[in-house]
């Protein structure tokens, strides 16, 4: 039996609620329906991009799939050509998860390219099952281009975002779905706590909406930067060495905004950065500097030329004012080359959100 | 309202709790009190107003071409210069022009519009970084629309913002209000209601310029993400 997800977040009045007086059974129903929109119906975004590299090649984006995520769309848009007879194949690739529609996003069949002179809306579609993603584990959605007939440009714009819920399918099982099961609560009675080992009565319902909250504090909003490039030493950002000094990627339109869930500006807003990059014959350090001043480092490794991924900490300022564009704030993005004629390229950036 | 916090502004904070299975918040058969699921509610409302998302992080063209405003470059359905009077249609919003993002899955929980209004989608906030020469004015243009389709065929919401700054700086949008048609996807799960497909509203933001004729400008980078109100 499927349990329905709201699709507005319910309405919370805590003056309803009398202070030293136990809560009754409708009062957590209401918050686990405010839990299960928030899981349910605010699935992650994972990344909107326009004016790609205008190349073929590899783009990697990183994704780490939100609690109970089942399907996830990629929409897809092609540099233009010079005539309608242009064609590329797109391949699309993303660990553990089954691409369910099939050509022609599976680079078995050729696309055609727009043309220069149209703007005809032209984009693909293409679905990933991705139920047997692990949620907190960071994987690679792999867009690949390569030419067909014709002079093609490869792929302009990415948009990838889950699709919302509309319900749960076992609302019973804490570990996949959210939500708070309403069997664990009855109506007109008190909420108990409890141990889960009593699961499907009402105790196990305070365990629910605790490990909920905890779910919905770690995996609400977690991308705040996808940026991918061609992952080829033609396209790719790059910086040679220089005497020791940092110097500008290229890239502070980095600008984000951090979700703030602490006052206390030491916790919290704490953002894992994951970086695709490739070295040959040196080491190099990339520095993520805020708009305060405050720098983070991430040490690279020689990998010989190969491409790799490197994954460390990195913060956003804190208490960044009110309002609108509260929390916003910018990174700036440099590097130091270690070795003289060594270059440093970098093929995507991201970061996303690391409360746990 | 869902914005009943214990604490609002620059104090609304998520208070931490006991962990879920951790069983020692209460005793087994205790009732938990009213102060407590206060807290747990608040936690509940605070993670919902910072649940607004980055839907935009994208590179820009890069140099741009003074007084490009792309019409000349279609060969289709080109309106007369006595239709591209309006605003709107000072760009032909095609590959040259202008930027498209999205589609983008609407979140209907707008904090700042009225209990049971028909539409509480989250409004969307656009930056752009660019730059002009100092004297020649580089216009943004900022638009929404409900289905693939450039603004000039219809715009949910659309403005213009203008520099003329030499270095980059931050050129932004208001909140814009979005709305979007429903597309059919599968949520991947049987027993949803309609058999397992979700009709999803969607959205595109749509970021064109131009540049004053005799200008050199640029526009290096956008970024986009929900907002309430």
């Amino acid at each position: 039996m499927s349990v329905l997800i709201p699709a507005r977040f319910p309405s919370v009045d805590l003056a309803a609620a009398v202070v030293g007086r136990p809560v009754g059974y409708g009062w957590i129903d209401t918050i686990g329906a405010a839990l299960a929109f928030l899981q349910g119906r605010i699935k992650h975004v994972v990344c909107a991009a326009d004016y790609l590299s205008r190349a073929h090649g590899a783009r990697r984006f990183l994704y780490t799939p939100s609690r109970g995520a089942r399907v996830l769309v990629v929409v897809i848009g092609l540099h233009e050509s010079a005539d309608a007879t242009t064609t590329q194949t797109v391949t699309l690739a993303l660990s553990s998860a089954t691409l369910l529609t099939g050509a022609p996003l599976d680079g078995s069949a050729a696309v055609a390219c727009p043309t220069a002179r149209f703007r005809t809306p032209q984009q693909y579609v293409a679905l990933f099952d991705v139920s047997k993603l692990v949620v907190g584990t960071l994987y690679e959605l792999v867009v690949t281009s390569a030419a067909g007939a014709g002079t093609s440009y490869g792929v302009r714009r990415v948009a990838a975002y889950e699709v919302p819920r509309d319900a749960t399918n076992a609302p019973g099982d804490p570990a996949n779905e959210p939500g708070i099961n309403p069997a664990f609560g009855q109506p007109g009675t008190n909420l108990y706590a409890g141990s889960v080992s009593t699961s499907g009565d009402v105790a196990a319902g305070m365990e629910r909406v605790l490990g909920q909250l905890d779910d919905a504090r770690a995996t609400t909003r977690r991308f705040v930067v996808n940026l991918a490039s061609v992952e080829d030493t033609t396209n790719a950002w790059s910086l040679a060495s220089t005497s020791g000094s940092y110097l500008d990627l290229g890239t502070p339109y980095l600008r984000t905004r951090a979700k703030r869930l602490y006052a206390a500006a030491a916790a919290g807003n704490t953002l894992q950065a994951r970086i695709r990059y490739a070295l040959n014959g040196t080491t190099a350090t990339l520095r993520f500097k805020s708009s305060a001043g405050t720098t983070y480092d991430l040490a690279l490794a020689n990998t010989g030329g190969a491409w790799t991924g490197v994954t460390g900490t990195v913060k956003l300022d804190t208490n960044l004012g009110a309002g609108s564009n509260a929390q916003e704030d910018y990174w700036t993005i440099s590097a130091n080359v270690g070795g003289a004629g060594k270059v440093l390229y970098v093929s995507a950036i991201a970061a996303v959100d690391n409360e746990s | 309202m869902p914005r009943d916090t214990l604490a609002s502004g620059s104090n609304a904070r998520y208070i931490r709790h006991v962990a879920g299975g951790a069983g020692t918040l209460l005793g087994n058969g205790f009732p938990m009190d009213a102060g407590t699921g206060m807290v747990l509610a608040s936690n509940a409302v605070h993670l919902r107003n910072e649940s607004l998302r980055h839907v935009i992080c994208s590179g820009g063209p890069g140099a741009i071409v003074a007084n490009k405003d792309g019409w000349s470059d279609l060969a289709e359905d080109t309106p007369p210069a006595a239709v591209r009077t309006s605003t709107l249609a000072q760009i032909a919003w095609g590959y040259s022009t202008a930027a498209c993002f999205g589609p983008f899955p609407i979140g209907q929980d707008n904090a700042f519009l009225a209990v049971g209004a028909d539409d509480l989608a989250r409004s969307v906030h656009v930056s752009v970084t660019c730059k002009s020469d100092g004297t020649h004015a580089l216009t943004i243009y900022f638009a929404v629309t409900d289905r693939y389709q450039p603004p000039t065929a219809g715009a949910v919401a659309f403005e213009t913002a203008t520099t003329t700054s030499s270095s980059f700086v931050e050129v932004r949008s208001s909140g814009l209000t979005v709305r979007g048609q429903p597309t059919p996807y599968p949520t991947g799960v049987a027993g949803d209601p309609g058999g397992g497909v979700a009709s999803v509203p969607e959205y595109y933001v749509w970021v064109g310029w131009l540049l004053a004729a005799g200008g050199t400008g640029a526009v290096r980078g956008f970024t986009g993400w929900e907002i309430d109100g």
